[in-house]
């Protein structure tokens, strides 16, 4: 296996020299995407399942579609055009600098390896295990995620609805969304697809509670199946009504979580603190809801600004699946 | 009951809001005002309260979830957090009350997101204040960070440009302090602040730790703008909306200096820091020093007021550093004292230019006449009495702090700190008088025509901004006489027992 792991490093190592060194933004996302998903293989590797499904999903899959989505947006010569305009790389001086930073990382590299090589594992799988019994919930990462370290993860659901609200108050965009594939083959696949998709998505939030899975991997293909529908050019026809409902399911994640939290306060446990018989059951609600939210916010942020609702008939752009 | 679970509610206060205004906002725009301004009032009467308990009681510790740590997160309320964080909340509220004009003016159908994303980034910015764990620390500056570019993205035309730099330096700061952090926790095995404190005489000679530290502080620096990593300020703060830019350049940069606080004052082994550490001290503090000079010089140079303000903060920085690296209690008293008062005559500037901006339509310093006196007499004075006391000219509050450190570094015989700021109070006088000369003396049109009394419309801003304003101009007085209560009863009481 080592060969293996050494193949593996020094496969991400090119891609990442490929990705920022090529000169068309087309082939550096493909690059970035196959960066993705290696990574994924070295976190397996590092026995991080729970990490490796979230790299996959989200760092390969969805940021793939984001920045393929940005690219679509671009004036077509644009994306073609080399990013570094050809001549600057040249010279005496050119040669120096870059030396000079190569050789500067490559130094501090070496003292990174060299003197990092006493240090232990951290630890605090020893303490986590122990307390695991009290989480209500299997998984260690589960538990560190939704019990033991909440309001991380809490204030994570946040992040992410705050980069939905920062992408809507950049403005809008045309709605029903222009981004249709046109293949033949596409809407017969998609019928196919979405609910092998669906199942995955909640089979992986179900087992988030014993096994690698939960909330982040499980929006994240719930998000994928939302844009394959986008892409073979199916969208849902909502009312305006739709568009207030939609900003509920956006918000619902970190609503669950915070009212979970404030109401437990209230009734005396203190904030987030779950009563033990029925910690499990409140860590699935806050899960589930957190799935939907987050596959909802990851689509959101697919489609781009807020959709448009002026002119004739706005739509739901979360074509949750019927 | 509050005063114990202080610590959680005032940031899950602003997160709360953040949540409603969008709600809220869907069925009435002026009613998204009202909670924002509710939102922060309610987060101010809390960390007043929590204050309070401090200061009578000690530190208050929060264990969310009711895990002790290492394994959960703990919140602290202590002297200096408390004080931070009343600061964040009462600048807040000013800034939401003043905001309602200008940002209809300035971001006209943007209100909505506009006040979600200041909630945010005080939501952020309180719980980076509370916590007392490195990695949420993190969790919470990421918060803060993106409602911040996007609150500097809402702007002008080339707003977006700016805000695209500052994603891009703040994501690489923020990288830097996660690396430290991962760097400590490998070689702590916590995360917990007070933990780590307890742990680093054991394993603060490993090169880890101190790249960590390095790392943490040089991420902390680039996001507080430290001279030479302001580059990112001054667009940020120009292209921004009026309110945006009042609301994060008096307490943005201020959190992160709390973070440098906490990191070296209360986290690394006060004997490590007064050895080995002190190289990083210093270096701290003469970056410092040169970005006082500079933002001062550069100050000068400008044109637009909101500009010309912008460099004024990256000086403004320069001091706190230079107080931290003091390591003295002088220079503590010094930089708290004084990232209090800059707050408060930064906020009041800022209200200032956008008072101007929603009345002239602009605030470029060679189009000012003295017509400004007569049209706007209020906001002169207040502009007036804000500039006296960024020049440090006694009673006004910005002498006190500046006072402060200069105390501290003459007991250090710290020369070049001492003359640095000595100097920078002359860049200071130069280019706030560049502005006040214009304001009340420069005639308005030469040729022949006559501006009496009668020409010249009497157009001061409404009262939801110059209310604000006066107050803030006010307490700066106010401040400036209340300082000898402020030091011994706020900041005294902050200040770590080996200083």
């Amino acid at each position: 296996m080592a060969v293996f792991d050494l193949i593996l490093g020094l496969l991400l190592v090119i891609l990442v020299r490929k990705c920022l060194s090529i000169t068309d933004m087309f082939g550096a996302v493909i690059s970035f995407m196959a960066f993705g998903l290696l990574m994924a293989v070295a976190w397996v590797r590092l026995e991080a399942p729970d990490i490796a499904l979230a790299e996959a999903a989200i760092g390969s899959g969805l940021t793939g579609a984001l920045l393929f989505s940005t690219l679509g947006r671009l004036p077509h010569s644009e994306t073609r055009q080399p990013l570094v305009p050809r001549g600057s790389g040249s010279g005496p001086g050119y040669w120096l600098v870059t030396g000079f930073w190569w050789a500067a990382a490559m130094v501090l590299i070496a003292t990174f390896v060299f003197s990092f090589q006493e240090l232990q594992t951290p630890g605090l799988g020893g303490p986590l295990q122990e307390r695991l019994a009290e989480s209500g919930v299997l998984n260690p990462v589960t538990a560190v995620l939704l019990n033991f370290r909440s309001l991380d993860t809490l204030m994570e659901i946040a992040v992410l609805l705050a980069a939905v609200v920062v992408a809507w108050s950049m403005g809008y965009v045309d709605w029903p969304a222009r981004q249709t594939i046109p293949s033949p083959l596409l809407p017969g696949v998609v019928r196919l697809l979405t609910p092998v998709f669906l199942l995955v998505a909640f089979s992986l939030l179900w087992r988030g509670s014993h096994a690698p899975g939960g909330a982040f991997p499980g929006g994240a293909v719930l998000a994928a199946s939302g844009i394959l529908l986008l892409l073979s050019g199916m969208t849902v026809q909502i009312s305006p009504r739709g568009m207030s409902w939609l900003r509920w399911v956006l918000s619902a994640g970190l609503l669950v979580f915070v009212l979970a939290g404030v109401s437990l306060m209230a009734a005396g446990f203190g904030f987030l603190v779950y009563p033990e018989q029925w910690a499990g059951n409140l860590i699935l609600l806050i899960e589930a809801s957190a799935g939907v939210s987050i596959g909802a916010m990851l689509l959101a942020l697919y489609v781009g600004g807020e959709p448009d609702m002026a002119p004739s008939q706005p739509n739901n752009p979360v074509s949750r699946p019927q | 009951m509050i005063s114990s679970q202080a610590p959680i509610l005032i940031p899950m206060t602003f997160l709360f809001a953040a949540m409603l205004i969008p709600l809220v906002g869907a069925v009435n725009r002026a009613a998204a005002h009202l909670t924002a301004v509710l939102g922060s009032a309610l987060a101010l009467y809390f960390s007043v309260i929590g204050m309070q308990t401090t200061l009578a009681q000690g530190r208050i510790s929060y264990h969310i979830a009711g895990w002790m740590p290492p394994i959960g997160i703990e919140f602290v309320m202590d002297p200096l957090s408390a004080f931070i964080c009343a600061l964040l909340c009462g600048v807040t509220f000013i800034v939401m009350v003043f905001g309602k004009r200008s940002v209809e003016y300035e971001i006209p159908q943007k209100e909505i997101a506009f006040y979600s994303l200041s909630m945010l980034l005080l939501g952020g910015l309180a719980g980076m204040v509370m916590t007392g764990d490195l990695f949420n620390l993190y969790v919470y500056l990421e918060i803060a960070a993106l409602a911040g570019y996007a609150l500097v993205a809402i702007g002008d035309k080339r707003a977006v440009v700016s805000a695209f730099r500052y994603l891009v330096m703040g994501t690489v700061g923020a990288t830097f302090y996660l690396l430290g952090v991962a760097l400590i926790f490998i070689s702590t095995g916590t995360l917990n602040m007070a933990d780590i404190a307890q742990l680093m005489p054991m394993v603060q000679d490993s090169p880890a730790v101190i790249v960590g530290l390095v790392l943490i502080v040089l991420g902390t620096a680039l996001k507080m703008a430290l001279f030479p990593m302001h580059a990112w300020l001054p667009d940020a703060y120009t292209h921004a909306s009026t309110t945006a830019t009042a609301l994060i350049a008096p307490i943005g940069t201020k959190v992160s200096a709390y973070v440098l606080f906490r990191v070296l004052f209360f986290v690394v082994d006060p004997d490590h820091l007064r050895t080995e550490l002190l190289n990083l001290l210093q270096i701290i503090g003469y970056l410092g020093a040169a970005g006082i000079i500079w933002g001062s010089i550069m100050a000068i140079c400008q044109s637009e007021l909101k500009r010309m303000l912008a460099y004024s903060s990256v000086a403004q920085v320069g001091y706190i550093a230079v107080g931290i690296s003091l390591a003295s209690p002088l220079g503590f008293i010094g930089a708290i004292l004084h990232a209090l008062n800059h707050a408060v005559m930064k906020c009041c500037l800022f209200f200032i230019s956008g008072n101007m901006r929603l009345r002239l339509g602009h605030s470029m310093i060679p189009q000012m006449t003295n017509g400004l006196r007569k049209s706007m007499p209020w906001t002169s004075a207040a502009f007036t009495l804000a500039a006296i006391s960024m020049i440090g000219l006694p009673p006004t509050a910005g002498f006190f702090g500046k006072w402060y450190l200069a105390l501290g570094a003459i007991e250090q015989s710290h020369w070049i700190f001492l003359s640095a700021l000595l100097i920078s109070t002359i860049l200071n006088v130069a280019y706030f008088f560049r502005v006040m000369e214009r304001m009340y003396l420069k005639p308005q049109e030469p040729e022949g025509v006559d501006y009496s009394e009668q020409t010249i419309v009497r157009s001061e801003a409404p009262a939801s901004m110059l209310v604000p304003t006066l107050f803030l101009a006010l307490s700066l007085l106010v401040l400036g006489f209340a300082n000898a209560w402020i030091v011994t009863n706020l900041i005294v009481p902050m200040i770590p027992g080996w200083l």
